[in-house]
């Protein structure tokens, strides 16, 4: 073996009379040496870890504890703020408006994310210009769109009540209907939204094999059998991504409600998310807020955890 | 690897948790009352100091600005001026100084929002020492020109705590055209109001008869003054809720239906600017709010009713009108370093001339003598107005707000009721929300035993 491989170079040789020196021992130096991997990133580990645990940890501190804030300390009352959470309507009732929101404007997306992304598939003059307008929604700041469409469903000087009544429809008060609130709120949020799922679905669709779709041609399938039997489940995966995506961000929505309605009229689209905001921030409960925000951190992880498996199913079939 | 760093994120996490709660629970601020002590009144003691003011924009803070050279030609002492809507301020002045934050030294306060809890937060300073030490007060700065009702706003619990640079109080702004059409002397009663708003409501031609707020934690200031008129009150003399009262109830209901019968569609989500933005619109008849409007509606620019808006006081039902008073104020940061200073530029802020000043831009003023003063008398562009705004603050109050804790909270909970009254809700059904909405607001009365 060693006649194939280069022999290292002999080290040079010791001076008469020192062989029986030790080696100079550095040991900070060989300590750097070997956990080098651990400390060249631990100041921005721990900067890291800082910004991402404290505020969990702080507000997991506050949700057991009473307090507003002045000088008194916080108080220590285990888990009161949760079992008043659990045994208040408003709570409830906050949660079923942040479920029938979400249900509704990711429904609406998905569904119109598709067929948008279908529609941009195929080659047809103009389709990187419409593809980019498409896009804008999302490239907007919430707050500002929010204030625009504000000013679109105010029901008097507002351009949808004026395109309504132009076709003989009634005053609608889209955003002062206790019933109409939250669909017109679904509506802002698809609005904004709909380009991203149609951004993934569009990238799933050009990852997507051939050979299924020829086969389907050759069987004589029609565009929607083809859609239906072929594309759906071939989609599958990505659709779930892009549902994910869009379930985590619209429990957490808060600026479209906020500058829209602000909960309004009366709690009609009252969300989770608003009604932890009220209470801490707007009334001072600092421990009941933030014991609303541990649920609603805790439903965004089921969601996600819920997602993350039914995924990991469906890429084992 | 993993099971050495486990310990030590541990440790940081209960190390910062433990910092945050013990700066929480540090010891109390500053002192009471000026560092100050003397009989000499002198401008120029804080030469060179700089203060951070952070405040409410109610509308004033330009004019404000626009005289801070003059503050600093008097007495030296630089000033930066941090402004926010008033929504946001609402939002971020608590947090602020729930973390103690000593940055600003001035702040605006709301008293009849704020004051319940900021007092017993520890978020004041009491305002009366400095006031009654001659060593730190201009001798002419004459506390006594802010008349009595005014001065009741300003205090909480006995203790001044702020000045005012306002003086909001409610009354009615009509068309005078309209009302004139429609052959009808100026109605002082809410049931002539109803009855002079549905001859004038023209829903067809986009012409209604009477706005109102709507959103719940913004209906109590202009439900006040229905409240007080039916004989009701927020919480009795012993300390109970009673907004489900009988003439609680009423007073809802008047409110609700008068809004409900001849207002704008969705008056049931009109925030505060909204009944004055219909109204300068030329799409309402009359309104019932705050005196914050006036410049703006006879501004022909900004109004097609400018010139024609009639001003009255608020209507009274069973009992005389009491509209309330109150309004935003300069208090200082108990957390601030520079606390007499402070007072310099409050007492600056609100010293006859800048009152004056401010009155001259269409402002409300507190003080009598900036509404007495013979060079606002000589070009008052609406003295019908000030008269008004003089005749209510006779019999107003200084309560448009349950006197309950946390502010915005109880304002929430008892404007629901006229929320859900705007929306139609009468009888045995308005009374049930009052009673729902009457012990959430007792809740909070027993909370702050």
């Amino acid at each position: 073996m060693s006649q194939l491989t280069e022999s290292p170079p002999a080290p040079p040789a010791r001076p008469a009379g020192s062989g029986s020196m030790p080696p100079r021992r550095r040991p900070l130096l060989d300590w750097l040496d070997r956990y080098d991997r651990y400390i060249l990133p631990a100041p921005a580990v721990i900067v890291v870890v800082a910004m991402l645990a404290f505020p969990i940890v702080y507000t997991i501190y506050l949700s057991f504890h009473q307090w507003s804030g002045g000088l008194r300390p916080p108080q220590w009352i285990g888990l009161d703020n949760f079992t008043r959470a659990l045994t208040t309507g408003q709570f409830w009732g906050s949660l079923w408006r942040t479920a029938y929101f979400v249900i509704l404007s990711v429904g609406l997306q998905v569904v119109i994310g598709v067929g948008a992304a279908l529609l941009f598939h195929r080659r047809f003059p103009g389709r990187g210009i419409a593809r980019t307008f498409f896009m804008f929604p999302m490239i907007a700041t919430p707050a500002a769109v929010a204030l625009v469409w504000k000013m679109m469903y105010d029901p008097t000087i507002g351009v949808f009540n004026y395109l309504v009544q132009s076709i003989g429809g009634p005053t609608l008060l889209w955003t002062s209907d206790a019933n109409l609130v939250i669909p017109a709120l679904a509506i802002v949020d698809t609005w904004m939204w709909t380009p991203l799922v149609m951004l993934i679905v569009l990238a799933g669709l050009a990852a997507l094999p051939q050979e299924p779709f020829e086969a389907a041609k050759v069987d004589g399938a029609g565009p929607i059998r083809t859609f239906v039997s072929v594309t759906l489940p071939l989609l599958r995966p990505v659709l779930l991504v892009a549902v994910l995506f869009r379930l985590i961000d619209a429990i957490k929505t808060f600026d479209i409600i906020k500058v829209i309605t602000d909960g309004g009229p009366g709690q009609a689209s009252e969300t989770l998310n608003l009604y932890a905001f009220k209470q801490g921030l707007s009334y001072l409960h600092f421990g009941y807020g933030s014991a609303l925000l541990v649920f609603l951190t805790l439903l965004v992880f089921g969601v996600a955890i819920v997602f993350t498996h039914v995924r990991a199913r469906t890429e084992e079939k | 690897m993993l099971p050495t760093i486990r310990p030590a994120v541990r440790a940081l996490a209960i190390g910062l948790t433990a910092v945050l709660a013990a700066s929480a629970c540090g010891s109390t601020a500053g002192g009471e009352g000026p560092e100050f002590e003397g009989d000499t009144f002198d401008w120029k003691r804080y030469d060179g100091t700089s203060l951070n003011v952070y405040i409410a924009d109610t509308g004033q803070v330009q004019a404000l600005r626009d005289n801070l050279d003059e503050f600093t030609d008097l007495t030296g002492i630089t000033v930066n001026i941090e402004s926010a809507d008033v929504t946001s301020y609402r939002q971020n002045l608590p947090v602020r100084l729930t973390s103690r934050a000593s940055d600003f030294d001035v702040m605006a306060t709301f008293p009849e929002v704020d004051g319940l809890q900021f007092a017993s937060n520890g978020w004041y300073t009491d305002l009366g020492p400095y006031i009654d030490n001659p060593g730190v007060t201009d001798p002419e700065y004459d506390f006594e020109d802010f008349r009595t009702g005014v001065r009741e706003a300003m205090k909480v619990d006995d203790q001044t705590i702020t000045v005012l640079w306002e003086m909001q109080t409610d009354l009615v702004y009509y068309r005078k055209d309209l009302l004139e059409q429609a052959g009808l002397a100026v109605p002082t009663t809410f049931e002539e109001w109803a009855a002079a708003a549905e001859a004038v409501h023209d829903p067809d031609n986009r012409l209604y008869g009477f706005a109102l707020r709507g959103i719940p934690y913004q209906t109590t200031t202009p439900f006040s003054s229905f409240l007080y008129a039916h004989c009701g009150q927020w919480v009795d003399d012993g300390g109970q809720a009673v907004i489900n009262s009988p003439e609680a109830v009423e007073a809802y209901e008047v409110y609700g239906q008068l809004g409900n019968n001849y207002g704008p569609p969705g008056i049931a989500g009109f925030d505060w600017p909204v009944p004055s933005q219909q109204f300068a619109q030329g799409n309402v008849f009359a309104f019932l709010d705050v005196n914050l409007f006036v410049s703006e509606l006879e501004d022909p620019s900004r109004s097609r009713v400018a010139g024609n808006v009639g001003y009255t006081t608020v209507p009274r039902a069973d009992c005389d009108p009491a509209p309330f008073i109150g309004g935003w104020g300069y208090a200082i940061n108990p957390f601030s370093e520079q606390r007499d200073a402070s007072w310099y530029f409050i007492q600056w802020a609100t010293s006859k001339q800048m009152n004056l000043d401010l009155k001259l831009t269409g402002w409300p003023s507190p003080r009598a003598s900036a509404w007495e003063s013979p060079e606002f008398a000589a070009g008052d562009p609406t003295p019908e107005f000030s008269q008004v705004v003089l005749d209510s603050t006779e019999n107003a109050r200084a309560q448009m707000n349950p006197p309950v804790t946390p502010g915005v909270e109880a304002r929430e909970i008892a404007g629901l009721v006229a929320n859900r009254a705007l929306e139609g809700q009468t009888g045995d059904q308005l009374q049930q929300v009052a009673d729902q909405q009457n012990e959430q607001l007792q809740g909070l009365l027993d909370a702050m035993q």
